[in-house]
């Protein structure tokens, strides 16, 4: 019973979410990350299957700071006290944004495909790339739901967006030489680096789901952080 | 009391263009304490000093080539500079996300001194950068082992990233009203600097436009080889940092001929420094390095100590000392004639292809041994082993490894005349994924699986034992027949049977 009522809930919620995401921010995002990955292609420059990697990541990336905004709520204020839950909610908007990011991701690496010789693109193991991006996406999400449930913050979206090139940066620098994330394909490393990019994509998609729920206290505003208010413009 | 009414307003009289300066600078200091203490700019700040101060290294470290280390500061310049871009970009975009923007709207100050201010603002975090660099740089080169001449070319261009990477997020603020664009053109500077890396098999103009000049050799070179554009390439990022910085000014609507003036101006400036960049090396430059690869006695200082003469590019005799304490340790061990038989080290390059070449430099004449121009740690083991061949084998020439008692005797010299020589031979073997050989200079040595137990055997026995046997049959086991059995007998060990790997060398 429960379950046929939610499943209307979403039926009915679907439209609206579609059309109150970020879109525009979304599809910036995506059109880098196409043209990064189209560099190859239209330079024919045959890149050996490791800088084809990092031009996969790379564009990962663009498609992760587009997710940072996928939370961004501008009426946050004044939608705690409706009935559906903010999980639910939340979850929809990451569903719809996955679907369209799923398809944008496979023209990513139609593309790449695109621009490799035959013996680049098997050597790309295209599975654990997917899973790097979408670690990579999984870190935004988790930082945007952390910034929504631990504060009242209505647009978390460009402090995340802001935050987030330098955390793989950091990851590159400082990680030691066994634990590294950004590895060659073919690497002895690559099986390890990708259980530890399995982790991550499992630990951040979890600190999203445990910060979904409204908090059981309000959330105090930080005095001009843009958040308690609603004011009038606040854009991105 | 809310009713609007056209009573004529005595507008204020337009600020004289001191006050506006005033303000300017008001607003810049402000901004400026704004962006340090921004926590991006700090965490990154804090990252990368703890990077920099981290105790620790490989001991390659302690004998920097200054010629070398100057360039190795920009890429984390780079990356501060990407934090600063983003911060920047959020500072310019502040009364935007707050929707303050109509408020603005009636204070004196135009948007475009506002931009002005914004520009200021990122000069002390420059500043900043400039200070790493300068304290990065100095801490080298108070290294007892340093050698060689920084360039402050280089050594500005890491500051000049961040001014470039920080006004262009104040441009790309003027420009798109989001503050979403700013991490997407980090992500896309990362991709330009670090994914397509520009390196010397591309075309001069595409070199010349990338953040950084990249060149990753084998070995350093002198410092009068290099022939890298740097000064040039400093031009480049400080002209285009005017030109973006013009552009943001104009975009906000400071349309006054001096902007326009300072726009054509830097973008001359961009376009001469680009077609400038393309002209490096210089015919004298790439005639040096000719000099220095074919016939390095030419421009080489020599200094003769005992048996040993070492010849060294002018910058790098500071090391002649270390090259003397362990060419003087195989010497010693050799004993008998091998002690005292005249020897040339000479410092050699293949200067060719420039700080990105990777070719090795060509055999020594005879009675020469090769000194590369690294030193510390598995350099030193090189080193060792390119003198011990020298004493024991004679050239330089590959004409395969040595399966015979010279392959055991020269490893086992080499070894023993480095400190630390038995950890060090064990780290070679595994970086490079080839237990038994030493990169020496020229051509490597390189072990079997049978030389190298041999090798291994004698490791484990006291050094002075063997070193008697050593002296005492020095010619017969430094003689091309000698087999390695008999190297075996002759020092006490046995040597293993040969195997079906060990079949498959060359042997020389």
């Amino acid at each position: 019973m429960r379950v046929r009522r939610r499943a209307a809930v979403v039926a009915a919620l679907t439209r609206p979410t579609v059309r109150s995401l970020p879109w525009r921010l979304l599809a910036g995002g995506w059109s880098l990350g196409v043209v990064v990955a189209a560099v190859p292609a239209l330079f024919s420059l045959d890149l050996p299957a490791a800088v084809l990697a990092n031009v996969v990541r790379a564009a990962a990336l663009c498609g992760a700071v587009g997710t940072a905004f996928v939370l961004d709520d501008p009426a946050r204020h004044t939608t705690g006290a409706v009935p559906v839950p903010r999980p639910l909610r939340q979850a929809l908007r990451v569903a719809v944004v996955g679907l369209a990011g799923a398809v944008w991701w496979a023209a990513v690496l139609g593309v790449v495909r695109a621009g490799a010789d035959a013996e680049s693109w098997a050597a790309l193991p295209a599975g654990a790339l997917t899973v790097e991006a979408g670690a990579l996406s999984g870190l935004a999400l988790a930082l945007a739901g952390a910034a929504v449930r631990f504060s009242a913050v209505r647009l978390p979206g460009p402090a995340v967006a802001a935050a987030l090139p330098a955390l793989p940066v950091a990851a590159a620098v400082f990680l030691p030489y066994e634990h590294a994330l950004f590895v060659p394909p073919g690497d002895p490393r690559w099986a390890d680096a990708h259980t530890l990019w399995a982790g991550i994509l499992a630990a951040t998609l979890a600190v999203w789901a445990g910060c979904g729920p409204e908090p059981r206290r309000r959330v105090r505003a930080v005095p001009g952080r843009g958040g308690g208010v609603p004011q009038r413009g606040g854009g991105r | 009391m809310t009713a609007l009414t056209r009573t004529p307003v005595t507008a204020p009289a337009p600020p004289s263009a001191r006050d506006g300066l005033r303000a300017v600078l008001a607003l810049a200091r402000v901004e400026a304490r704004r962006l340090l203490l921004h926590p991006l700019v700090l965490v990154s700040l804090a990252g990368y000093l703890a990077l920099l101060l981290w105790p620790g290294g490989e001991p390659e470290d302690a004998y920097p080539v200054l010629q070398d280390v100057d360039r190795e500061t920009q890429f984390g310049q780079l990356l501060l500079g990407l934090a600063v871009m983003i911060a920047a970009n959020l500072g310019v975009l502040r009364s935007h996300r707050r929707g303050t923007d109509g408020s603005f709207a009636v204070l004196v100050v135009q948007p475009w001194r506002r931009t002005c201010a914004h520009v200021l603002s990122v000069l002390p975090t420059v500043l900043v950068g400039a200070l790493i660099v300068a304290g990065q740089f100095t801490a080298e080169a108070l290294k007892p082992g340093a050698v060689g001449h920084g360039s402050v070319f280089e050594l500005v261009t890491g500051p000049l990233l961040i001014l470039l990477l920080a006004v262009l997020g104040v441009l790309l603020g003027r420009l798109i009203r989001s503050s979403f664009v700013a991490p997407l053109a980090a992500v896309a500077v990362i991709a330009a600097a670090f994914v397509f890396v520009a390196d010397s098999s591309s075309p001069a103009w595409l070199r010349g436009l990338a953040p950084v000049l990249f060149d990753e050799g084998a070995r350093p070179l002198p410092s009068g080889l290099l022939g890298r554009p740097a000064g040039w390439h400093a031009l480049y990022l400080l002209a285009l940092a005017v030109l973006a910085a013009a552009g943001a000014v104009r975009a906000s609507g400071g349309r006054t001929r001096a902007v326009r003036a300072t726009a054509l101006t830097a973008l001359g400036a961009v376009v001469a420094a680009v077609v400038l960049q393309g002209t490096a090396p210089s015919d004298a430059v790439r005639e040096a390095r000719e000099v220095a690869t074919r016939d390095p006695a030419e421009v080489q200082d020599c200094v003769r100590r005992g048996p040993t003469t070492y010849c060294a590019f002018p910058e790098f005799t500071p090391w002649v000392d270390e090259w003397a304490r362990v060419t003087d340790r195989v010497r010693s061990l050799a004993g008998g004639p091998g002690a005292e038989q005249a020897l040339t080290v000479r410092q050699k390059v293949n200067a060719l292809d420039g700080p990105s070449g990777t070719g090795e430099p060509s055999p020594a004449a005879p009675g020469e041994v090769t000194a590369s121009t690294a030193w510390g740690g598995e350099r030193e083991l090189e080193f060792a082993a390119s003198v011990a061949r020298g004493l024991v084998v004679g050239h330089e020439r590959y004409a395969g490894v040595f399966c015979d008692a010279r392959g055991v005797l020269t490893v086992w010299l080499a070894i023993r005349a480095t400190r630390d020589g038995e950890a060090l031979f064990e780290k070679t073997g595994e970086g490079y994924n080839s237990p038994g050989v030493i990169q020496a200079p020229v051509t490597a040595v390189a072990l079997r699986d049978r030389e190298l137990t041999v090798v291994e055997r004698l490791l484990a026995l006291p050094r002075e034992r063997v070193g008697r046997a050593v002296r005492a049959h020095w010619a017969e086991l430094s003689a091309a027949g000698t087999t390695t059995d008999r190297a075996a007998t002759l020092l006490g060990v046995t040597a293993p049977a040969e195997t079906a790997a060990d079949r498959e060398w060359m042997c020389a």
